[in-house]
């Protein structure tokens, strides 16, 4: 397993496929409906807290090249506060995210596409390639993710370019008129998904040049708030403030905007399908990222067998953890950002500070 | 005894096991007065245990009579019908008895007559010495001045006699020498070189490889006339005996790739190799898999294409088709035309073939998909039509799908196996019957024929047949996908399939490199084809020894300067 490298590329891809595919389909209308006409800066500000996690993830790549934060909070924290605390609480995070990412997609396909199939299929027949995916190791995942990204990037690349004519971008204006508060509403929701790039921290021994962390992770980020900036800027020059509020998946109701050569419209179930890709892959990555820290906390040598078992968990967490898209909602707009920081930025924060307090380095470092 | 040893050592590796072939005891178990002789020559080993391998091992001696030699041949081969013992004397004043042996249809008697027996039957005249030929000094002369065939080498062991000369060699052994002398005199019929069959191109070279190992070795050597050329041989199937060779060129090819090609190889036990495609099931990386992981060709030049990437490439006698490793999938994408013609064509006709492969895979999934779920995705006038066709139709899009896609296999699979001259009856009542008069009886919609139609046709642009099979299985299951959750099952099972082309290696590449994972420097023959003097790189997984391929700045233009 930890023969297993992706290099720079690889690794870049993959963070930004993992923040964008929740990112740009679910939480626009959960933004805009906080910050209004200046939703597009919140994206930046809470893609700036994403860059302070990226610089906590390089900090701890330069010093310990050779070990993933698990690893770093062993030698800093100790063995017992790690595997007893630190542990448990980052395959939780990693674990409930990925069945959340589960559920969405079996969220949005049936209030989307097939109104009468049962939730379950969606999330059972998803994490079956979740599973498949993961069994093949971090190398098949990224490979997976060079394939998945091009669509995933072309296609809504090729949308908001059908679509440019139709942006009034004076929708967007007057900027700050509510001064920095909604901004930073705004932020709310969002910041969350920027700081998921700490994944990145969980695979610096499986990079190719750890050292590379900092520019890969601060790539993903820029990356994923353009296509999120650009997005919410399209949504909102077309249909304006309150509808895109109002809206459950509005980026699914620009795609069914979408005229193409004049005859073909109604493109939304395309974009889902793509979408579909796009989750998958990321579901993929927290899985792994979860079952690693299962691994490593128990002490095992191969996460394989227990592919198999914890996809059953996951499929069976992602019915039961919400009882509607409400409830997801209010997940992500009032525990999300709050647990999301927590894990992603202040425990990362805590164990370098104590690695640093305690002058310790990596063996290459 | 190191000898021993190194006969025991080949015969492991040629895979003979002990009790496929007779031991010597019982060869010469005719021969009885001949017992002593075998004796003597078994106590020549050093010890018990190598007596018992010497008795048990299939090594059968020459012996230094003739007639016992000739026994054992006879015995082994049960009195074949094709076998042609010739056998005459040498010199006149010590008569020599010798014989040579050689297998009618296999051995060439052009060069038996003129360069064998002429020759001998001339000997003794001039090159006789005054007390006659000694058996020793007969077999020496003959050896040193007499033969004027290409190629002699000398022999000790029964088996190995009956090898070449089964394989059309000639064997020619000397009354009173325990010895044989191999002459070279292959010759059989083989079918001539001709155009590609299954692989028809516009512009380019046109030899195809035939069934006979040593015209498709001559054919690649002739492409390639570097001396590190390699065509390094061994012999597969203890019934068959199949020459199986091993080309790459040294220095080219990774050293542990021409040695895992190697290793795979020998590693197979079995009776017979009649194909090149026996060997490809025992040494691809998936068997599983529906993709095929090793190229199949027939046309000379490709295998020189790919033996100069520092690929390796399989020949298998009695198969046109040689097999090159290792492959990824964008090789079955490639046709050879795509480097003969300028490089613009290349461009167009690759994306078409990229597109029609996507398409001949999920087109017929997908019309099933937008029919019974997507509806509004079809724009509107289309959706009338549409449903104006299927109007009266009594089955669900995925019935009609499924019925139609098997009906055009089976009436495909009629046409392959059907004489020519049948197989366009079988076109015509296939067209008639199934387009015209099932849409006519409305029994299907027209726009199903339609969608068939697209689907065959594009399935048949993929220049590889192999890669174009697993296209044809693999859109069954995709079509029940589609029935039963729409656009979102079309994506499971296009998702399903890139995991699984993802996790595959062939021969320790990645199989969809350079697309994943993407290698910038060798998409320079990927979507597109770059001219030639840009392509001055070789393709990285393989030809990493040894990358360049061409000098730099090579550009043609305009003389910039007058003269």
């Amino acid at each position: 397993m930890q023969g297993e490298k992706i290099n720079g590329r690889q690794a870049f891809l993959l963070l930004s496929t993992t923040i964008v595919a929740t990112l740009i389909l679910f939480i626009p209308s959960l933004a805009v409906a906080q910050g209004d006409r200046d939703t597009w800066l919140g994206t930046l500000l809470a893609a700036t807290v994403g860059l302070v996690v990226v610089g906590v993830v390089a900090l701890l790549a330069a010093r310990f090249p050779d070990r993933n934060l698990f690893g770093v909070s062993e030698k800093a924290l100790g063995r017992i506060i790690t595997r007893g605390l630190v542990a448990p609480l980052y395959f939780l995070f990693f674990f409930y995210i990925a069945a959340a990412v589960l559920r969405e997609l079996g969220d949005v396909l049936t209030a989307s596409l097939m109104p009468e199939t049962p939730l379950l299929a969606f999330v059972f027949m998803t994490s079956i390639l979740v599973a498949l995916a993961v069994l093949g190791g971090l190398e098949v995942v990224a490979r997976l993710n060079e394939i998945v990204f091009l669509i995933l990037v072309t296609a809504p690349a090729f949308i908001l370019l059908l679509l440019l004519k139709e942006v009034q971008f004076e929708n967007l204006l007057p900027a700050l008129a509510g001064g920095f508060t909604p901004v930073i509403r705004a932020a709310v929701p969002q910041v969350g998904f920027f700081g998921e790039v700490v994944v990145l921290a969980f695979i610096i021994p499986q990079l190719e040049k750890p050292r590379q962390a900092g520019a890969i992770g601060a790539g993903a980020v820029a990356f994923s708030a353009l296509m999120m900036v650009a997005t919410i800027v399209w949504l909102v020059g077309i249909f304006g403030v309150q509808q895109v509020g109002a809206f459950l998946l509005p980026t699914l109701t620009l795609g069914r905007q979408v005229l193409v050569a004049g005859f073909l419209t109604g493109l939304d179930p395309l974009v889902v399908a793509v979408w579909v890709a796009g989750v998958t892959v990321k579901a993929s990555v927290f899985f792994y990222v979860a079952l690693l820290v299962v691994v490593q906390g128990f002490g095992l040598r191969e996460y394989r067998p227990l592919v198999f078992p914890a996809t059953l968990l996951l499929v069976a967490l992602s019915i039961l953890q919400f009882a509607s898209t409400f409830e997801f909602s209010e997940f992500v707009l009032k525990t999300f950002p709050f647990w999301g920081l927590t894990m992603e930025l202040v425990l990362p924060v805590v164990i370098l500070l104590v690695a640093v307090l305690r002058g310790q380095r990596g063996e290459e470092g | 005894m190191s000898w021993l040893r190194d006969l025991m050592v080949r015969m492991k590796y040629e895979g003979v096991r002990q009790g496929k072939t007779r031991t010597a005891r019982e060869v010469y178990r005719d021969a009885g007065e001949l017992q002593g002789e075998i004796e003597d020559w078994v106590r020549t080993a050093e010890n018990e245990r190598e007596k018992d391998l010497l008795w048990r091992l299939h090594q059968i001696p020459v012996l230094k009579n003739l007639g016992a030699n000739l026994t054992a041949i006879k015995n082994l081969l049960g009195n074949s019908g094709d076998l042609d013992i010739r056998t005459f004397v040498v010199g006149a004043r010590n008569p020599v008895r010798c014989a040579l042996v050689f297998v009618e249809g296999m051995s060439d008697k052009h060069v038996i007559r003129e360069s064998i027996l002429k020759p001998l039957m001339h000997l003794g005249r001039q090159e006789e010495p005054s007390r006659g030929f000694s058996s020793a000094t007969a077999f020496e002369v003959i050896r040193d001045f007499s033969l004027s065939a290409g190629d002699v080498e000398e022999v000790r062991d029964i088996r190995e006699v009956l090898n070449s000369v089964l394989s059309g060699d000639s064997a020619l052994f000397v009354e009173g020498e325990p010895r044989a002398m191999i002459v070279a005199s292959k010759g059989f019929k083989h079918r001539s070189i001709t155009e590609p069959d299954t692989e028809t191109i516009i512009r380019g070279p046109r030899e195809a490889f035939v069934e006979a190992i040593r015209v498709n070795t001559s054919l690649t050597r002739r492409r390639l006339k570097t001396h590190n050329l390699r065509v390094d041989e061994i012999k597969v199937g203890y019934l068959s005996e199949t020459k199986v060779a091993v080309l790459y060129v040294k220095g080219l090819a990774q050293e542990d790739l021409v040695r895992e090609v190697k290793d795979r190889l020998g590693r197979i036990q079995t009776d017979t190799i009649l194909d090149s495609g026996y060997l490809e099931d025992y040494i691809e990386d998936h068997p599983f898999s529906p993709f095929p992981q090793v190229q199949n060709t027939e046309r000379p030049d490709k295998v020189a294409a790919a033996l100069a990437e520092g690929r390796v490439a399989i020949l298998a006698d009695g198969s046109p088709f040689a097999l090159i490793v290792p492959t990824t999938f964008h090789m079955f994408l490639q046709a050879p035309e795509d480097y003969y013609e300028r490089p613009h064509i290349a461009v167009l006709l690759r994306s078409i073939r990229w597109f029609s492969l996507v398409l001949a895979l999920v087109f017929p999934s997908f019309y099933v998909a937008a029919t019974t779920f997507h509806q509004e995705m079809i724009p509107t006038s289309l959706a009338l039509s549409i449903a104006a066709g299927r109007q009266g139709v009594p089955f669900p899009a995925v019935v009609e799908a499924l019925t139609m896609e098997v009906l055009f296999e089976i009436l495909r699979e009629a046409g392959v196996r059907l004489p020519r001259m049948i197989g366009n009856a079988i076109s015509i009542v296939g067209a008639l019957v199934l387009g015209q008069a099932a849409v006519a009886a409305g029994i299907v919609s027209p726009i199903m024929v339609i969608v068939v139609g697209v689907t065959a046709i594009a399935s048949f642009v993929v220049p590889a047949f192999s890669a174009a099979i697993s296209v044809r299985i693999l859109r069954f299951p995709m079509m029940v996908f589609a029935a039963s959750l729409g656009l979102y099952g079309v994506m499971w099972f296009s998702l399903l399939i890139m995991i699984h082309l993802v996790s595959m290696r062939s021969f320790g590449v990645a199989y969809l490199s350079p697309m994943a994972p993407l290698q910038v420097g060798n998409l320079k023959d990927f979507y597109v084809r770059v001219p030639w003097w840009a392509m001055y790189t070789r393709p990285k997984p393989f030809g990493r020894r040894d990358p360049k391929r061409a000098e730099l700045r090579q550009k043609p233009g305009p003389p910039t300067e007058r003269p």
